[in-house]
């Protein structure tokens, strides 16, 4: 009986779970300002990837608001009150995507349209991502997105200096290490 | 009393669970992997055993609804907003197939000690009024450097006829001006909350600081010095003196710029 149970189990492909390497992996931001730009940059993000067996992808990340860095602590402070950290303490992407040739293991240099949102200030809203899939010799894979969102659609209230505001898009780019949980 | 289960029920239970685990309707009954993540994101990964056995458990209690790919929780929506989060726990139940309501990752830490709302409100509300009070100060310095130059050439500069003394009391009238500017912009700066703590490090703000501590100390040596040589006249070290006050209006100038490029460029 245990045999056949065991058996039964093993007919059900289980497919793949994966997780976000912190330490490799960055989640970019870039705004634009008359006098000049900025990038602000996180290590300290989390994340996980599920692919089933039918090649479906299920992925989210989340980071710290107060985790992104853009070399300058007051700038810095600027964006955590513009982004109303108390109160809404992360950034978290998500979303769904299919390829069987990722379900395959044959996804480096695949391009996989996730349809997901962005949740970011209390404000959630629905995007398509192109990301691209690369494995790495290691095993893990990598996982590179670039998006641009709108401030004003996040109901950010755009940071100004010397009164000029900061353009409304930001340009928001995903570059991620994906390890594969073993069973 | 329970009664004991009879070997050949357990054997057929088993057997309905292996049938159960293997039929369509669990495999499609929901993001399978997924779940298991969904239901114990955080706790470390699980065997491939009990991950399957929760699928069955799963299907067994959510069977499939709908098609896949259909997203229930975007595509048409324009954008949803949420109660304030403190720790994402949004969504941290099973989810429907193709919906994006999912979490893999369970309840987010909660965040460290957050800064006061109110606070930061404030502190934008001086900061901004630091800015303009700020450009308004650069504007003065500037003039009353000019009307220093000005002033210096008019008694100094033996152009004809000299002495006209027209440039003095404009001169004393933008150096109050800029000094008055000079201290309610800095006091809003001081006085700014600083809720968000932030490392101590080389940056703009610095650069800013260091250059506006610079203009600081030009300030008060400009309004002793300028009014001391104010009081030479008809002494042989007046123009001496002017000369030092006008070079150090010069530093004081390029400091107030500096610091307001710091934080512009």
């Amino acid at each position: 009986v245990i045999a056949l149970l065991a058996l039964s189990l093993a007919a059900v492909p289980a497919g793949r779970a994966f997780v976000v390497d912190a330490a490799a992996s960055t989640l970019r931001y870039h705004v634009t300002h008359k006098l000049h730009e900025v990038d602000g940059t996180s290590h300290t993000l989390e994340g996980k990837a599920i692919v089933e067996p039918d090649g479906r992808v299920l992925a989210m990340v989340r980071a710290p608001i107060a985790s992104f860095d853009s070399g300058d602590s007051n700038r810095d402070a600027h964006m955590q009150e513009a982004l109303e950290v108390s109160s809404h303490p992360y950034v978290v992407l998500k979303g769904i995507g299919r390829d069987p040739k990722v379900a395959a293991g044959a996804a480096s240099g695949e391009t996989l349209a996730l349809e997901g949102e962005l949740d970011l200030h209390g404000v959630k809203r629905p995007l398509s991502v192109p990301v691209q899939l690369e494995i790495r010799p290691d095993g893990a894979a990598r996982a590179h997105a670039t998006f641009d969102v709108s401030l004003d659609a996040y109901r950010i209230e755009r940071p100004s200096l010397l009164f000029v505001k900061l353009d409304d898009a930001c340009r928001i780019e995903v570059d991620l290490v994906l390890r594969e949980v073993k069973p | 009393m329970q009664r004991p289960v009879p070997p050949t029920a357990r054997l057929l239970t088993a057997l309905a669970l292996a049938l159960a685990a293997t039929a369509p309707s669990a495999a499609r009954a929901a993001p399978s992997l997924a779940e298991e993540h969904l239901q114990l994101a955080g706790a470390p990964a699980l065997g491939l055993d009990e991950a399957v056995i929760r699928r069955v458990l799963l299907a067994r209690a959510a069977p499939a609804d709908g098609d896949e790919d259909a997203r229930s929780g975007g595509g048409g929506k324009d954008e949803t907003t949420r109660e304030p989060q403190g720790g994402a726990a949004a969504g941290a139940g099973p989810a429907k197939p193709g919906s994006l309501d999912f979490d893999l990752l369970g309840e987010a830490q909660a965040p460290g000690a957050t800064p006061d709302a109110g606070r930061m409100k404030l502190r934008r509300q001086m900061l901004t009024g630091h800015q303009a009070s700020g450009i308004a100060l650069l504007g003065l310095q500037l003039s009353t450097t000019v009307l220093g130059q000005l002033n210096y050439q008019d008694k100094f500069g033996g152009s004809a006829p000299p002495n006209t003394d027209q440039y003095r009391m404009p001169h004393a009238v933008m150096s109050y001006a800029t000094l008055a500017a000079f201290v309610a912009t800095g006091t809003l700066a001081l006085l700014a909350p600083s809720p968000v703590k932030k490392p101590a490090r080389m940056d703009r703000v610095t650069v800013h600081r260091i250059a506006m501590f610079t203009a600081a100390a030009g300030m008060v040596a400009q309004a002793g010095l300028g009014i001391y040589t104010a009081g030479r006249e008809g002494y042989l070290d007046q123009q001496d003196t002017a000369q030092i006050h006008l070079a150090i209006g010069y530093v004081t100038l390029a400091a107030v710029a500096t610091g307001v490029a710091a934080l512009a460029l």
